[in-house]
């Protein structure tokens, strides 16, 4: 597959999936954040994978001030460059669909956001705990907590 | 239906970063299924950064793996570099490449030997890791540790490696040289090992792509990935080295894989060596004083395949969010697709093909028949009967 000329890809993802595409942000060098409507993600992570080529590397899951944020990082490993999908869940009710039927590397970290952040994963083959079985009740999760205060000092 | 035993490998490995229990379950000598479970361990180590300083956090990040113990400080300085926009001198540049490539060769060396006693030869093992002996002295010299350097910082590296040092590293390399040519000789030459290792636990470049395994792993199946050149960092771009690839898919491969990558970091550390005599010395470290707000992302190639590391800062001295993936992350998830339809005997060696640590794992398993409950074999008995397996191969030969 030719190379992906960076310059247009931000238009390329506008004209396929115009009113998905919330924000685009270029960090860095050769990194992107790509803040899409969260019923979007199977669709776009589908282009990614498919078209694009990319490498699924992980997601990682946070805390956010409206919820839950998840990023599902990508790679381009023909040019180097990092492709971040950004995604925010509702705190009450957080829920998005599931990559793993569509990539296995998705299916572990899945399970582990589950657990850490109680974030339901809709149409997981198996969305089980991961790593901390008989360690926390099954409606608590670790992770999940409030918004840490605006830049609190860690004393050194 | 046939009965299925049960054969569980792990869980606890005080040597791994990620503590394990496979479960086998297997139809007589073949394994129909594989199952995981993990969190024996579980440090919580992205939740204690979220209460450390930037800098606390190499230390804590150096202890994530105990063999690859540079890959994730790399990983993390090379993070958090980029959101300060902070340029490292040339001389540390060199340094971390060095340290890199000498922890490369030494993590290789400690596969070859574990595979080596796996397959039932017990001298390669003992030669293997004699050979690692050397490159961990010369850790020792220039870092003043043999594992857990702490050489990274935000900028640079703590230490310098003076220029008298370089003799000593170069003294070491010729040394080693010879010996990784008798270890790949004994390894690419040997028809008992071609016959265990061959064809067994394949991994499709499809299989690769779905698990988005990385490393050694993803490279024995023709896939050339390597942070290292994809993604340059540090001093790789400076130098000139290639990526190895195998067309083989199999343990084999993965082996020939590793052994041939040794001698690419010899020849990376070299070159480093030349270009950095020529550098000042003391040029270290730019010191970083404010880490903005904002996303970092950092990747680092490891002896086991790609680190990566998320951050995320609001500007304080410490991270709201660090997300660490290691390699094995990914590669071990693999395992259900090498190892099924295979035999136990092959099983150790399909495991071990990733790389991830197994050398205490086999004290820890037993199996149990499904039925009575009654143990039936233990983790010595598995090592046994793969290498009873070569044994039976040698005497046919």
């Amino acid at each position: 597959m030719a190379a992906i000329n960076y310059e247009i890809l931000p238009e390329i993802l506008r004209l396929n999936f115009n009113s998905d595409i919330l924000r685009l942000m270029v960090l860095q060098r050769r990194r992107l954040v790509v803040q899409i409507r969260k019923e979007a993600l199977p669709e776009i992570a589908n282009f990614f994978l498919d078209e694009l080529k990319y490498r699924f590397i992980i997601a990682s899951g946070m805390v956010a001030d409206s919820g839950y944020d998840i990023l599902y990082h990508f790679s381009d490993d023909r040019q180097g460059w990092l492709i971040s999908l950004k995604v925010n869940l509702d705190r009450k009710k957080p829920e998005v669909e599931s990559l793993a039927n569509l990539i296995s590397a998705a299916n572990w970290i899945e399970r582990e956001i589950h657990e850490l952040f109680g974030i339901k994963f809709i149409n997981h083959p198996g969305l089980t705990k991961l790593i901390s079985e008989g360690n926390w009740k099954d409606d608590e999760h670790p992770y999940a907590r409030e918004e840490r205060d605006n830049k609190k000092t860690v004393k050194k | 239906m046939s009965t299925r035993t049960v054969i569980p490998i792990g869980p606890y490995h005080p040597l791994q970063e990620e503590p394990e229990l496979f479960k086998l379950y297997c139809e007589g000598e073949i394994v129909r299924d594989i199952e995981w479970e993990t969190g024996y361990n579980h440090r919580g180590i992205e939740k204690i950064n979220e209460s450390k300083t930037f800098d606390q956090v190499f230390f804590v990040v150096e202890r994530i793996c105990g063999i690859c113990s540079t890959s994730h400080p790399f990983a993390y300085a090379n993070a958090m570099e980029e959101l300060a926009q902070a340029k490292v001198p040339d001389r540390a540049n060199y340094i971390r490449s060095i340290i890199g490539e000498l922890e490369r060769i030494h993590s290789h060396l400690l596969w070859v030997g574990l595979a080596g006693h796996f397959l039932g030869y017990n001298t390669v093992f003992m030669w293997a890791w004699k050979y690692r002996e050397m490159v961990l002295d010369i850790f020792e010299k220039i870092t003043g540790n043999r594992n857990n350097y702490a050489m990274f910082c935000i900028g640079g590296v703590r230490r310098d490696v003076p220029n008298v040092h370089i003799s000593d590293i170069r003294k070491m390399l010729d040394k080693i040289k010879p010996k990784l040519d008798l270890l790949t000789g004994a390894v690419m030459d040997d028809p008992v090992i071609h016959a265990r290792t061959k064809g067994v636990g394949i991994l499709t470049k499809e299989d690769i792509i779905d698990y988005a395994a990385v490393g050694p792993t993803a490279r024995a199946s023709g896939i050339a990935i390597d942070v290292r050149r994809d993604d340059p960092y540090a001093a790789y771009p400076l130098v000139d080295w290639k990526v190895i690839t195998s067309e083989g898919c199999d343990v084999f491969a993965k082996a020939e894989v590793r052994l041939l990558e040794m001698y690419e970091s010899v020849s990376i550390i070299e070159q480093c060596l030349d270009k950095m005599s020529g550098t000042p010395e003391g040029d270290i470290c730019n010191h970083v004083k404010n880490i903005p707000e904002g996303y970092s992302f950092g990747r680092a190639e490891a002896p086991r395949g790609e680190v990566f590391h998320f951050i995320k800062s609001d500007g304080s001295n410490s991270p709201v969010r660090h997300k660490v993936r290691a390699p094995s992350y990914v590669n071990i998830a693999t395992f259900k697709k090498s190892c099924v339809g295979q035999t136990v005997a092959d099983a150790t060696i399909i495991l071990a093909a990733v790389d991830p640590c197994y050398c205490c794992t086999e004290r820890m398993a037993f199996a149990y028949d499904c039925f009575s409950g009654k143990q039936i074999m233990n983790g010595l008995d598995l090592i046994r009967i793969s290498q009873q397996k070569t044994n039976d191969l040698k005497m046919k030969l």
